[in-house]
C-alpha cells in the first residue's frame, strides 16, 4: 500500500510551486494556453489534485503540439505535473514523472537538488527504500556543497536504522558529526544518534566515547541522561563496570528530561523561516520527538527513578565502589522512596553485599537482621539468610557459616537454590578442614544436581580426596576432568592438580605424560606459565638443574608474577651451585628490568648482589650503575629499595665511596649527610627512607634513644603514603612503642598494603595489642589466630600464641584457650620464661574450669622448675592460695 | 550571644529615611485602595495618595496587599521587611522575592542579616515551600556563624533524615561538617556522599567540594 507524504512535506512543495508557477506562462493558441494557465492556477491556489488532473489532460490533448513538444516547455510540464502529483499524494505517479524528468532532462539544473530530495522522500514513502537510497546517493554526489547533504545522510541513516543495518548507519552518522556546516547543537544531536546506533549494534564502549567527547551542559547532557540507563545496562552486561559507572553519573529523572525536551521543542518551533529553514526545523523537531518517545520507552522499560537507583547500586557493586554502594543503599533504606517492598528488599540485598565488600561485617549482619524483622514472610528471606551465611564464610568463620547454611537447607528444602546452598556448604566444610563431611555432602548432591554442575562437583570431590591423601582416587577424577570436561577452566585446573600430584610423587613418567597432555590440550592456556613453573620445580627436584634453568629462564622473560617466581628459583639454583658470577649477572638483569619499568621490584636481586659481593669480595655494582641507582633512589623510583641498596653500599663502602666521589670515610656519616641534604631540599619522601636507615645504624651501635628520636621525627613529619614497606613498618612500630595516637591507623595501613610481607605477623601482633588495650578483644583474637595459624615460623609466633591464649582466657573462651596452650606446650623451642608463663596460664584455666587437681600439678611444676622467675613464682603462689581456699 | 550578634548586624532603618513603595490592595469589605506606603503605626497602614493626602487603613481590615505592577520588590525588600506588622499581608510573590533577597545576603556572606530576614519571612508565611526555604536559610546562617547547636536544632525541625536523598546539598554539607566536628565519621561521610549519589547527581561547586573533602575522610577512615 502506498504511503502518503507528511503534511509538512506537502506544504513545502506547495510553497515551492507557488513560486515556480508564477513564472511559467503558457504560450501558443488559446485552449492550450488556457489549459496550461488553469493547471498552474490550481497549483497556486493549493488545489494539487485538480492541477494534476489538468496537467494530465494537457499532456493527453496537447502533447503533440509544436509548442508543447519543445524540450524546454516539456521539462517544465513534467516537473510541475510531477510535483503536483506529489503534493496531491499520488506518490506512484509523482515518482514516475519525476524519475522521467531526471532521465529525460539531465541538463536541467534548476531545482534539481530540491526535486531529488523530494523524490527520495516519495520513494521512501512508497516503500521503495532501495530507490530512495539511490536518489540520496546521487544527491550527495551531485550536490556535495549543499548543507542539506547532512540532512540526506541523516534520513538515509534513519532508513538504515529501521532496517537494523547499524554499521552503515553509523558510518553516515559519523560523517555528520564531522560536518562543518552543521551547528554545534546539531552535531551533538548527531553524536547522540550515533551513540544510539552504536549501542544498538552492541558497541556500548564506542557509544559512551561519543558522550565523553561531548561538552557538558546543553543538549549533550540531556542526551547523555536519556541514553545513560541503557548504556549503563549494556556496559554492565559487557562486563565493563568502570564505564558503566561513568554513565551512571549521568542518570536523571524522566520528569526533568521530558521537561527539558519540551523546552527545546518549544524553542525550536518558534524559529520558523524559509523553506530550507523549515525543512531543518522539522528535522530537529522529529529528532526531539523521537528522543521524547524513546524516553517514554525507557520509562516503560522500567527505568524510573527507583530503577535507576537499583541500577546504580548494581553498578557500584560491580565496579568495586562498595563505599558508594553501601551509603546509597543506606540512604535508600532510610528514605521514603523505597516504599515499594520489592525494591526495598532488593536494596537490602545490595546493602548486605556492599557491607561484605567493605568488610563491615557488623553492618552486614545488622542489615540482615533489619530485613528479617521487616520482612519475616518475604520470598527474599532465604536469599538474605544465604548472604548472612556467606558473610560468615567470607570472614572465615566457618562454623558460623556452616551452621547458618545448614539451617537454611533444613528450613527450605524445596527452595530452587537448594543445590547451590548445599554446594556452598560442601565447599565451606572443606575449607574448615571437615573433608569427609564435605565429600559426603558432595556425593549426596550429585544425583539431584543440574547436569551442568557435575564437573564442578567432581572437581571439588577430587580436591577433597587430594587433601585427604587419597591420591589415587583424586587422580582418577582429575584425569576424567582433564580429558572430558566441557568447561575449559575446570579441565585446566584438573590438569594443574595432576601435575602437582605427580610432582609430589616425583613420578617422572607420570609427570611428563601429564605435562604433555596439558600442553597438547591447551596450547594457549593462560596458566601456561604456572605449568612451566611446575615443570621447573619438577626438574629441580629431579636434580636436572640445567633443564630447570632453561625452563625458568623461559618464564622469567615475561611480566607476570610467575616471572618473579622463576627469577627467585633461578637465584636459588645459582646460589646453591655457588655460581656467583652467574647469580650476579642474573640479579643485575633483574634489577635493571625493574628500574627501567619503574615498578616496585623484589628485594631478592639486591640480596643476591650482596651475597655475591660478600663471596667475590668485589663491588657488585659498577660505577655507572651505582650513580644511576642512587639518582633513581633520590628520584623516588620505586624499583630501588632504599634499605637493600644502602646495605650493598655499606658492605664495600671504601670502594663505593670512590665511585661516588665522596670524601666520607664513614658510611654512617655519608647517609646522615645525604638525609640532611634531602631534608633541606624538602624532599621528605627520600629523606624519610635515608633517615630511617640512619636510625637503624645508630640502633646497631646501641644508640637507641638517638635512633628513636629520628624515627619519631619521620613519624611526625613525613607523608605516610610515601613510605616504602620497611620505612612504614619502622614508623608504625615506633608509633606503637611510644603510644602515638596514629599507631592503630598506621598498623592497619601497613597490613592493608603489605599483608604478605615478612613483617606482617609482627605488625598483627602490635595491632592485636592495640586492640586489646582498646577493649576490642574480638578483633585482637582474630588477628592473633591468623598469626598463629599462618606464620608458625615467625619469630614472634610463641609471643603471639601466648597473648592469644591470654585473651581467650580473659574472654572466658576456656576451651579455645586450652587448645592454644596445649599447642604451644608442644613447641620444643620455647624459652623457659615462656614455658613458665604458659604453664601458669594453663593452671589458671584449670582453676576456672574446676580442674583443681591439674591446676595444682601445673603450679607445682612451675615452683619446682622455675624458682628464679620471681614474677611468675609470685603469681603462682597467689594461685596456690586460691586453690587452698577452694 | 546570638541575639547580641544579630542585633548588631541587622541595622534598623529609621522610618523617616524609607522611600515608600507604591502599593495597592483591598479591604476585607472589598474597597480598593492604593498609594505610596508611608508607614505603619498603632495598627494602621498609612498611604500617601496622588494628591499627597495621607490615608490610614486599619491593618486588621486589610484583605489584600501587593506592590503596584512594575514595582521593584527586590530593591524594596529592606523596606518591606521593616514593616513587620504587615509582613503577613503581602502575597506569595513578595515572600518569594524576600527569600531571594535573603539568598543574596547569604551570597554576600551577610550571615546575621540573612538569619534575621529568613526568620522574619518564616514567621509570617503560610506557604510550606517558603517556610522551608526560610528555615534552611536560618540553619545555613547559624552554621556559617559557628552557632552549631542552634543550627542542629533548626535542621532537626527540617527533618532531613526522613528522606536523605531529597535533602539539598547545602544541608548535606552542614550535616556532614557538623558530624565530622563531633567525630561521627561514618555519618559525616554519609551526608557528604549524598549529593553525588542521588539521581540526578549534583555537580555544583558546593557538591564537588564536599565530595573532595569526603574523599579525604575516606582515605583517613
Amino acid at each position: 500500500m502506498e504511503r502518503s507524504l507528511p503534511v509538512t512535506c506537502r506544504l513545502y512543495i506547495f510553497c515551492l510551486l507557488a513560486v515556480l508557477t508564477s513564472v511559467n506562462e503558457a504560450p501558443g493558441i488559446l485552449p492550450l494556453r488556457d489549459q496550461w494557465m488553469a493547471a498552474n492556477r490550481s497549483l497556486s491556489d493549493n488545489k494539487p489534485q485538480l492541477a494534476a488532473a489538468l496537467f494530465r489532460e494537457f499532456d493527453d490533448w496537447y502533447a503533440d503540439e509544436e509548442d508543447t513538444a519543445n524540450p524546454e516547455f516539456r521539462e517544465k510540464l513534467i516537473r510541475l505535473w510531477g510535483l503536483a502529483e506529489l503534493q496531491a499524494g499520488a506518490i506512484a505517479n509523482a515518482r514516475d514523472l519525476l524519475e522521467k524528468w531526471f532521465e529525460e532532462f539531465p541538463e536541467a539544473g534548476e531545482f534539481r537538488a530540491f526535486i531529488r530530495f523530494q523524490l527520495a522522500s516519495a520513494c521512501l514513502a512508497a516503500g521503495d527504500a532501495p530507490r530512495a537510497k539511490h536518489h540520496w546517493a546521487r544527491f550527495l554526489e551531485d550536490h556535495s556543497a549543499l548543507p542539506e547533504c547532512d540532512l540526506v545522510r541523516w534520513l538515509w541513516a534513519e532508513c538504515l536504522l529501521a532496517e537494523e543495518n547499524f554499521r552503515e548507519a553509523c558510518g553516515l552518522l559519523e560523517e555528520i558529526t564531522v560536518s562543518k556546516s552543521l551547528p554545534q547543537t546539531g552535531k551533538i544531536l548527531a553524536q547522540a544518534a550515533l551513540a544510539l546506533a552504536l549501542l544498538s549494534e552492541g558497541q556500548a564502549e564506542a557509544a559512551i566515547s561519543q558522550f565523553m567527547e561531548g561538552q557538558d551542559g546543553g543538549v549533550s547532557s540531556l542526551w547523555r541522561s536519556i541514553l545513560a540507563p541503557a548504556l549503563a545496562d549494556a556496559l554492565l552486561r559487557e562486563d565493563k563496570p568502570d564505564l558503566a559507572l561513568k554513565s551512571a553519573a549521568w542518570f536523571n529523572s524522566n520528569t526533568n528530561l521530558l521537561a527539558a525536551i519540551r523546552g527545546i521543542q518549544r524553542e525550536r518551533t518558534s524559529r520558523m523561516g524559509s523553506i530550507r529553514g523549515r525543512l531543518w526545523a522539522n528535522h530537529w523537531r522529529n529528532q526531539l520527538s523521537k528522543a521524547s518517545a524513546s524516553l517514554n520507552k525507557t520509562v516503560e522499560a522500567g527505568f524510573g527513578v527507583n530503577e535507576l537507583y537499583l541500577l546504580r547500586l548494581r553498578i557500584y557493586l560491580s565496579a568495586g565502589a562498595s563505599t558508594e554502594a553501601f551509603y546509597l543503599a543506606k540512604a535508600l533504606l532510610d528514605s521514603a522512596m523505597t516504599g515499594h517492598h520489592a525494591m526495598r528488599q532488593k536494596v537490602y540485598c545490595y546493602a548486605i553485599e556492599a557491607s561484605m565488600a567493605m568488610h563491615a561485617w557488623d553492618a552486614a549482619n545488622d542489615f540482615a537482621r533489619r530485613f528479617l524483622r521487616e520482612y519475616p514472610e518475604s520470598p527474599e528471606l532465604p536469599g538474605i539468610l544465604f548472604l548472612q551465611a556467606r558473610c560468615s564464610a567470607t570472614r572465615k568463620h566457618w562454623s558460623e557459616a556452616i551452621a547458618g547454611i545448614s539451617r537454611l537447607i533444613t528450613d527450605y528444602p524445596d527452595n530452587p537454590d537448594i543445590h547451590a546452598w548445599r554446594f556452598s556448604c560442601a565447599k565451606w566444610l572443606a575449607a574448615d578442614g571437615k573433608l569427609e563431611d564435605a565429600l559426603n555432602l558432595l556425593e549426596g548432591i550429585k544425583p539431584a544436581s543440574p547436569d551442568a554442575w557435575r564437573e564442578y562437583l567432581a572437581f571439588e570431590q577430587a580436591n577433597c580426596l587430594h587433601r585427604l591423601r587419597r591420591t589415587d582416587a583424586a587422580e582418577l577424577l582429575y584425569n576424567d576432568l582433564l580429558s572430558g570436561s566441557r568447561y575449559l577452566e575446570i579441565a585446566q585446573q584438573a590438569g594443574i592438580a595432576l601435575l602437582r600430584i605427580n610432582l609430589e610423587k616425583l613420578d617422572q613418567e607420570a609427570f611428563e605424560n601429564a605435562f604433555n597432555q596439558f600442553t597438547d590440550c591447551f596450547p594457549d592456556s593462560p596458566y601456561r606459565l604456572m605449568v612451566d613453573l611446575l615443570l621447573g620445580s619438577f626438574l629441580q627436584l629431579a636434580n636436572r638443574l640445567d633443564e630447570a634453568i632453561e625452563v625458568y629462564e623461559g618464564v622469567a622473560v615475561h611480566q607476570q608474577p610467575e616471572a618473579d617466581h622463576a627469577r627467585r628459583e633461578l637465584s636459588g639454583i645459582f646460589q646453591g651451585r655457588n655460581e656467583y658470577n652467574r647469580l650476579l649477572a642474573h640479579a643485575k638483569a633483574w634489577i635493571r628490568e625493574s628500574v627501567e619499568n619503574r615498578r616496585p621490584g623484589s628485594e631478592k636481586p639486591w640480596l643476591d648482589c650482596l651475597i655475591c659481593q660478600r663471596n667475590l669480595n668485589v663491588p657488585a655494582l659498577g660505577q655507572p650503575d651505582v650513580l644511576e641507582f642512587l639518582d633513581s633512589l633520590l628520584d623516588r623510583n620505586p624499583a630501588i629499595p632504599c634499605t637493600r641498596f644502602l646495605d650493598l653500599l655499606e658492605n664495600q663502602w671504601r670502594r663505593y665511596a670512590v665511585m661516588l666521589k665522596t670524601d666520607h670515610d664513614d658510611f654512617i656519616d655519608w647517609v646522615r649527610d645525604l638525609a640532611a641534604s634531602e631534608f633541606a631540599g624538602a624532599r621528605l619522601a627520600t629523606w624519610s627512607g635515608l633517615a630511617l636507615y640512619h636510625a637503624g645504624m645508630l640502633m646497631r651501635e646501641g644508640r637507641t634513644d638517638s635512633a628513636d628520636t629520628i624515627r619519631i621525627h619521620v613519624l611526625t613529619t613525613a607523608d605516610k603514603e610515601d613510605l616504602d614497606q620497611h620505612a612504614l613498618f619502622e614508623v608504625a612500630s615506633v608509633a606503637h612503642r611510644y603510644d602515638f595516637p596514629e599507631s592503630l591507623l598506621m598498623l592497619e595501613n601497613f597490613l592493608e598494603k603489605h599483608v604478605n610481607s615478612d613483617m606482617a605477623p609482627h605488625c598483627m601482633l602490635m595491632l592485636a595489642r592495640e586492640c586489646s588495650e582498646r577493649a576490642e578483644s574480638g578483633k585482637a583474637i582474630g588477628l592473633l589466630q591468623i598469626v598463629c595459624s599462618e606464620w608458625p615460623d615467625a619469630s614472634i609466633h610463641v609471643e603471639a600464641c601466648l597473648l592469644l591464649a591470654t585473651l581467650q582466657y580473659n574472654a572466658a573462651l576456656l576451651d579455645q584457650a586450652t587448645a592454644t596452650v596445649e599447642r604451644l606446650l608442644q613447641n620444643p623451642e620455647m624459652h623457659p620464661t615462656e614455658t613458665a608463663r604458659c604453664l601458669l596460664l594453663r593452671a589458671r584455666i584449670d582453676f576456672d574450669s574446676g580442674n583443681l587437681g591439674r591446676c595444682r600439678l601445673n603450679c607445682e611444676r612451675i615452683l619446682t622448675l622455675y624458682p628464679d622467675l620471681n614474677d611468675i613464682i609470685h603469681d603462682t603462689n597467689i594461685l596456690m592460695e586460691s586453690l587452698a581456699d577452694a | 550571644m546570638l541575639s547580641t550578634c544579630l542585633a548588631i548586624a541587622m541595622p534598623v532603618t529609621p522610618v523617616s529615611s524609607v522611600h515608600g513603595i507604591r502599593v495597592e490592595g483591598r479591604t476585607q469589605a472589598g474597597a480598593p485602595f492604593s498609594g505610596e506606603l508611608a508607614g505603619v503605626d498603632n495598627g494602621y497602614l498609612y498611604l500617601t495618595d496622588e494628591n499627597s493626602h495621607s490615608v490610614g487603613i486599619r491593618t486588621d481590615q486589610i484583605g489584600e496587599l501587593q506592590p503596584q505592577p512594575g514595582s521593584d520588590i527586590a530593591s524594596a525588600a529592606r523596606e518591606i521587611l521593616h514593616y513587620r506588622e504587615i509582613l503577613h499581608l503581602w502575597g506569595l510573590p513578595v515572600h518569594r522575592e524576600l527569600i531571594a533577597y535573603a539568598e543574596m545576603l547569604a551570597s554576600q556572606l551577610e550571615w546575621s542579616s540573612c538569619y534575621q530576614t529568613a526568620t522574619r519571612i518564616g514567621s509570617c508565611t503560610v506557604d510550606p515551600a517558603i517556610a522551608r526555604a526560610a528555615k534552611e536559610l536560618q540553619a545555613w546562617s547559624l552554621f556559617e556563624m559557628g552557632l552549631f547547636q542552634q543550627c542542629a536544632a533548626e535542621l532537626e525541625q527540617l527533618d532531613q533524615t526522613s528522606n536523605p536523598l531529597l535533602a539539598n546539598t547545602r544541608i548535606c554539607r552542614m550535616l556532614a561538617l557538623m558530624a565530622m566536628r563531633e567525630g561521627r565519621t561514618k555519618q559525616a561521610i554519609f551526608w557528604a556522599l549524598i549529593p553525588k549519589l542521588r539521581v540526578p547527581c549534583d555537580n555544583s561547586p558546593v557538591a564537588n567540594q564536599l565530595h573532595e573533602i569526603c574523599q579525604e575522610w575516606l582515605k583517613s577512615e
